[in-house]
């Protein structure tokens, strides 16, 4: 074993210690830390029973989710790919859609379809359409513009122009967005699994928690954390089996407009739909309790505005989203900035980081509602394991792939510590930290909505639409989607404009 | 058709582009005959609408004023009787050499065997026995251009055409291609046309060497290269025409 390799297994090993310690003597009850033994005997207890029925109904579920999710979102994309009139009808709706984030359609799944196997194929199916489709859409644009002429100029027929352009031309940006999907599926059904099952790896977790039984819980986040770390490393093995070409530095993915839309063509399918909406229930085809008409929405809209509750329930939940992103993402930026800048701490804490990363943000709830208790504490801190990621991430990137020639300049220069961190490091960072600021502030949002689900005291967003889902009021939780998917805008469009101002020296050529 | 008809006809051709609410002109009342088995280099700087005047000949834009004949007969579309290879190899990453050349002929009605032995005559042709199942990315810059000229010739069109093919190339490397273009020229006998803002590459390969103007792009003068092949770079009738050509395109 190299030395690496030893040096990730120190903080485990030191942790397990200090966890045999702490039980042993009992700094905390049993019930709060359970002792290794017992964990490792639930684990075996259940390993014979109930872990890999539950496990298998959510890989089950997971794949089947996925065929569904992948095949509407490649039918989406290509069509909005290929064809212009299509893209100009289809995609601002699509795009409007997307802003509510895969959480907040939830409530509204929960009304529609129950809480049966429909709900979590459903839900499922939401979050892999839309990288998938978003992906493959961007896939076939980039389709290199100079092959395209070379394939005009050769004159292949369109058979071949699919076989030897469009698919492999799309193939690494549609992995990137299987990629992706894989991870926000694993995370959505874990979601609901928590908040509505009777059966799989979720719900066994939940089930843990109730009885306090602590240990089971401490094996289920272990086993979500491996499922999460196979199924990214499987998706990556195929990945570059498949694509063995250099791949050219793959066009962003933008959720921005096309900026050729003719003014008419996108406001079609939205009116169409309201209409049909709007006569639907007032028809009297669609139940009124599951579909209300969008006057009785706006209606609502209007009063929860007037009244307040809106308005201060949207301000709690920005206020924790703020504060776990504080937390959070400070703690994010030192540990990343620290793991990039020392190669001892990256050795130490790397692999450990990397693992915890793979854990499904929401298996965390069951133990900090065990720990923390259901209130505000305990929503800022899920918050918090939320955002830590996206900004360590930011922050670890953006300090080791600084750019080596200007590192060597800093050299040659024989500049010391203190001047490097100031003139090369630090600035380097900031770029990438506020890049990921970006991502950030929407996993923060989210995760703010998200505790509300789980941990249900004091006002917010997500708070209101969860209980408008017991009481079955469409009406306010389709209004609070609505602003759910406003406010999600609102922030995107906050973090570019920090990203672009706190970047702007870029374009004044400083590398090159 | 006759003998004498050119291979390739240039009549008043002019092209602006719509940029922002107007119009740009990029090329005014460009007029050409070529013969057949000819070799004519467009020489210009930059921005004088050399390349887009080989766009327009092999079919890939269709927008302009004037007319473009081929034996006579105006060019319809993209067809079979011309190749060209770009400024960059444009091959496909994903293919290995030999699929990237093969896909030169995927138009042409041949059998298995008869495709198989053309895409190995041309690899040999430039040179690249050893590398057929090579992906673009393991190539020299020098290696892929091979590649594209290959791709550019399996379907053995009568007319090449040719975008600065050697401009991403180093110096020796970009001497060593013109030596060998001239030598599989030597083979072919094709017409080709070739664009560039190389004044030496301009002396050393062509029969007769175009000069453009600029803004909008036009007929400068032309001039005609009457030494034999091959041509020595260090000579001093290849010394004048240079200089010649160079003052052409200074002086604007």
């Amino acid at each position: 074993m190299s030395v690496r390799a030893i040096a990730g297994w120190i903080v485990p090993a030191a942790m397990f210690v200090l966890w045999w310690l702490a039980s042993h003597y009992e700094w905390m009850p049993a019930q709060i830390l359970p002792t290794p033994a017992l964990v490792w005997q639930a684990a075996v207890d259940l390993a014979t029973q109930d872990l890999f029925i539950n496990l298998w109904i959510s890989v089950r579920r997971l794949l089947l989710g996925l065929a569904g999710g992948i095949a509407a979102g490649l039918v989406l994309g290509v069509l909005m790919g290929t064809s212009r009139s299509a893209r100009q009808i289809v995609y601002p709706t699509f795009f409007a859609l997307i802003q509510i984030p895969t959480l907040a359609w939830l409530p509204m799944f929960m009304i529609l379809f129950g809480i049966g196997e429909a709900l979590k194929l459903a839900v499922i199916v939401k979050a892999v359409i839309v990288p998938v489709a978003m992906h493959t859409l961007a896939g076939i644009d980039d389709a290199q513009p100079k092959l395209r002429e070379v394939a005009a100029a050769l004159r292949l027929p369109w058979l071949v122009r699919l076989r030897t352009l469009i698919i492999p031309g799309s193939l690494p940006a549609f992995s990137a967005g299987l990629r992706l999907a894989l991870a926000q599926a694993w995370v959505s059904l874990l979601a609901v699994e928590l908040l509505a099952s009777s059966e799989g790896i979720g719900y066994l977790m939940v089930w843990g928690r109730q009885l306090f039984m602590l240990d089971i819980v401490f094996v289920c986040i272990v086993i979500i954390g491996l499922a999460g770390l196979i199924m990214d490393r499987g998706i990556q093995t195929l990945d570059s089996a498949l694509i063995r070409w250099p791949r050219a530095a793959t066009a962003e993915v933008t959720t921005k407009h096309p900026k050729d839309h003719v003014r008419l063509l996108p406001w079609l399918l939205p009116a169409i739909l309201l209409c049909v909406w709007q006569w639907a229930s007032a028809s009297g085809v669609a139940d009124p309790n599951l579909l209300p008409s969008p006057s009785a929405v706006i209606a609502q809209l209007r009063a929860g505005f007037l009244d307040g509750t809106l308005l201060n329930a949207l301000g709690n939940s920005f206020a924790r989203a703020l504060a776990g992103l504080l937390l959070g993402g400070l703690v994010g930026v030192v540990m990343g900035l620290l793991l990039g800048m020392s190669r001892t701490m990256d050795r130490l804490l790397g692999p450990s980081l990397a693992t915890l990363r793979q854990v499904a943000v929401f298996a965390w709830v069951p133990l900090i509602t065990a720990w923390v208790g259901i209130g505000e504490p305990a929503k800022v801190t899920f918050v918090a394991i939320a955002a830590f990621f996206p900004m360590f991430v930011a922050a670890h990137h953006g300090v080791v792939n600084r750019s080596s020639q200007l590192d060597e300049a800093a050299r040659a220069l024989r500049l010391d510590a203190g001047m490097r961190l100031r003139v090369l490091i630090l600035p380097g960072a900031a770029a990438a930290i506020f890049a990921g600021l970006q991502l950030g502030l929407t996993y923060a949002w989210l995760g703010a909505i998200g505790s509300e689900y789980f941990m249900r005291s004091g006002a917010g967003i997500g708070g209101l639409m969860i209980n408008a889902q017991q009481l079955a009021r469409m009406d306010i939780v389709i209004g609070a989607m609505v602003v759910i998917g406003l406010s999600g805008a609102l922030l995107r469009k906050l973090g570019e404009v920090i990203e672009t101002r706190s970047t702007r020296w870029r374009t004044a050529g400083l590398s090159t | 058709m006759s003998e004498t008809t050119p291979i390739v006809e240039f009549r008043e051709v002019s092209k602006s582009f719509h940029v922002g609410g107007g119009e740009l002109e990029v090329i005014r009342q460009f007029d050409l005959s070529i013969e057949r088995g000819e070799f004519v280099a467009i020489l210009g700087e930059s921005g004088c609408g050399k390349s887009t005047l080989l766009r327009l000949l092999m079919g890939l834009d269709t927008d302009y004023r004037g007319e473009i004949l081929i034996d006579g007969q105006p060019a319809l579309g993209i067809g079979a009787d011309r190749g060209i290879v770009f400024q960059e190899p444009r091959l496909f990453p994903w293919l290995t050499v030999e699929h990237n050349v093969a896909l030169g002929l995927v138009n042409e009605a041949l059998t298995k065997d008869q495709r198989a032995q053309r895409v190995a005559d041309y690899i040999r042709l430039v040179r690249l026995e050893g590398f057929q199942k090579a992906l673009p990315h393991q190539l020299s810059g020098g290696m892929a251009q091979r590649v594209a000229i290959a791709r550019g010739l399996v379907a053995s069109p009568r007319i090449l055409m040719l975008d600065e093919p050697f401009g991403a190339l180093d110096a020796q490397t970009r001497q060593q291609m013109q030596n060998e273009l001239l030598t599989i020229r030597e083979r072919e006998r094709i017409t080709t046309l070739l664009v560039t803002h190389d004044v030496e590459e301009a002396v050393f390969l062509a029969d007769r060497v175009i000069v453009m103007a600029a803004r909008p792009g036009r007929v400068k003068n032309i001039v005609s290269i009457q030494l034999p092949r091959v041509r020595d770079r260090s000579s001093f009738e290849f010394h004048r025409l240079r200089q010649q050509l160079i003052v052409e395109l200074g002086a604007a």
